[in-house]
């Protein structure tokens, strides 16, 4: 199938974006803070300002969610240091306008063990990452308008 | 194949050209007299993964404007709309195992079916052609944008 | 020496849809609990960021991926950095046999979603045990 794109248009979206992308990292109960977070800010506490760039697509090839990351503000969300979202985010899109660990939340003798079903402990982390997301997202967001 | 792409927020919508487009969500190619039926690429992003196509039988006539089959997704079911007056000749068995075909390939090898042509003269005056679907597929992108705000 | 290999799960953790949290879950409940020491799970970022340990593991052990929809982003990101899956699934199939199991939302699947998870994990808990198996019984035929 010989498939020819004749014209492509982009349209501006007068309502600016940010795109969250978390590394949901499955190995560590760190990347289910991470996906946690990102879904609070995406789905409860800034659905119009934000789009979830989903990270597995968009290392597969993705096309719109790496045209988005190019075009838009980004903020990654990781759950350690091997930083694997901002990582990719930079591979395929370039600069990333904020980066977030999930590591820099807890405490050095914390210790969290839960990978699903989260405790109150690690919810409570969630959603001081969630915080600062969303913080990220107004700042970005005011920059942008100024 | 050429296509138009129009680009919104992070989707990517697809307009195949020198096919006709039926406002309800389908598209129609014809050869000779018979009309190759399928879903926009729009229509499918929009209604998100289809779980399963259920399509009316082989020799039934189907009418422009009516029912001609359904599909159910992970978020919802809908009837599909005919854009065309004929009679059913084939169906895309490829559905029956792979329904995602329609998502990953809507204007390929995600068909829905085959009819014979009554009138297409006739029906062409209820179709847009790939140009104007353009623009009224933009419009409908922009209502769905608006809508999501309204619903914050 | 024999090496006793295990089944690396590996789902697509998809963000944008309720069927991406199922391949989540399904997998923590085979490895955490159905087929615990039988599997192991790793992070497909940790993979696809070419992280030499992930990669040995995933080449050096049985393989299962889970894409919640026909993107198959965790089987094409496994075939390009680690190697090609001994079997991969798609939670939208499960989805569509088993309609009254629809994952409810994508923070919470609910009770139909966590009935999903159930039916996919008894799938995957027998293809763990069909795989190690194989490799018992392909060492047994060696040591004879």
């Amino acid at each position: 199938m010989d498939n020819k794109i004749t014209n492509k248009i982009e349209i501006e979206n007068k309502t600016k974006k940010v795109g969250i992308v978390s590394c949901s990292g499955e190995d560590l109960p760190e990347g289910s803070i991470s996906r946690l977070a990102t879904l609070e800010v995406l789905l409860k506490r800034k659905p119009l300002d934000t789009t979830t760039i989903c990270l597995p697509l968009y290392i597969a090839g993705g096309e719109g969610d790496r045209m988005f990351a190019k075009n838009y503000p980004t903020i990654t969300v990781d759950g350690c240091d091997k930083l694997c979202a901002k990582k990719a985010t930079e591979k395929f899109s370039g600069k990333v306008t904020h980066s977030i660990n999930v590591k820099d939340f807890i405490k050095e003798d914390e210790k969290l063990t839960n990978r699903r079903n989260l405790n109150d402990k690690e919810k409570e982390i969630a959603g001081r990452v969630a915080g600062e997301i969303e913080k990220n997202v107004d700042r970005i967001l005011k920059e942008g308008q100024d | 194949m050429s296509f138009e792409e129009y680009a919104y927020d992070k989707f990517i919508f697809k307009v195949k050209s020198e096919i006709y487009y039926h406002q309800d969500g389908c598209w129609v190619e014809k050869t000779d007299n018979i009309a190759t039926i399928g879903v926009t690429d729009f229509f499918q992003t929009l209604n998100g993964d289809i779980a399963s196509v259920s399509l009316f039988a082989v020799g039934i006539k189907i009418k422009q404007g009516d029912p001609f089959g359904d599909i159910e997704t992970m978020k919802v079911s809908f009837e599909l709309t005919s854009p065309v007056n004929g009679e059913i000749i084939e169906l895309n068995k490829q559905l029956d195992s792979s329904p995602e075909l329609v998502n990953l390939d809507p204007y390929g090898e995600g068909w829905l079916l085959k009819v014979r042509l009554y009138d297409f003269e006739k029906d062409k005056v209820n179709l847009m052609d790939s140009k104007d679907y353009f623009n009224f597929m933009k419009l409908k992108v922009a209502e769905e944008g608006e809508k999501l705000k309204s619903e914050s | 020496m024999s090496h006793d290999k295990k089944v690396i799960v590996i789902p697509c953790s998809g963000i944008g849809k309720p069927i991406g949290t199922v391949s989540r879950e399904t997998t923590y409940e085979v490895v955490e609990n159905l087929a615990k020491g039988k599997a192991e799970t790793v992070c497909l970022a940790l993979l696809t960021s070419q992280d030499k340990e992930t990669i040995e593991k995933v080449k050096n052990n049985y393989c299962i991926t889970l894409d919640g929809c026909a993107r198959h982003c965790a089987k094409k990101n496994v075939e390009q950095y680690g190697k090609v899956p001994d079997k991969s699934y798609m939670i939208l199939k499960f989805a569509a046999a088993n309609p009254e199991k629809k994952p409810q939302g994508i923070i919470d699947i609910g009770d139909s979603g966590k009935a999903l998870v159930d039916t996919i994990s008894e799938t995957i808990v027998k293809d763990v045990e069909d795989l190690i198996e194989d490799k018992k019984v392909k060492e047994d035929k060696n040591n004879n």
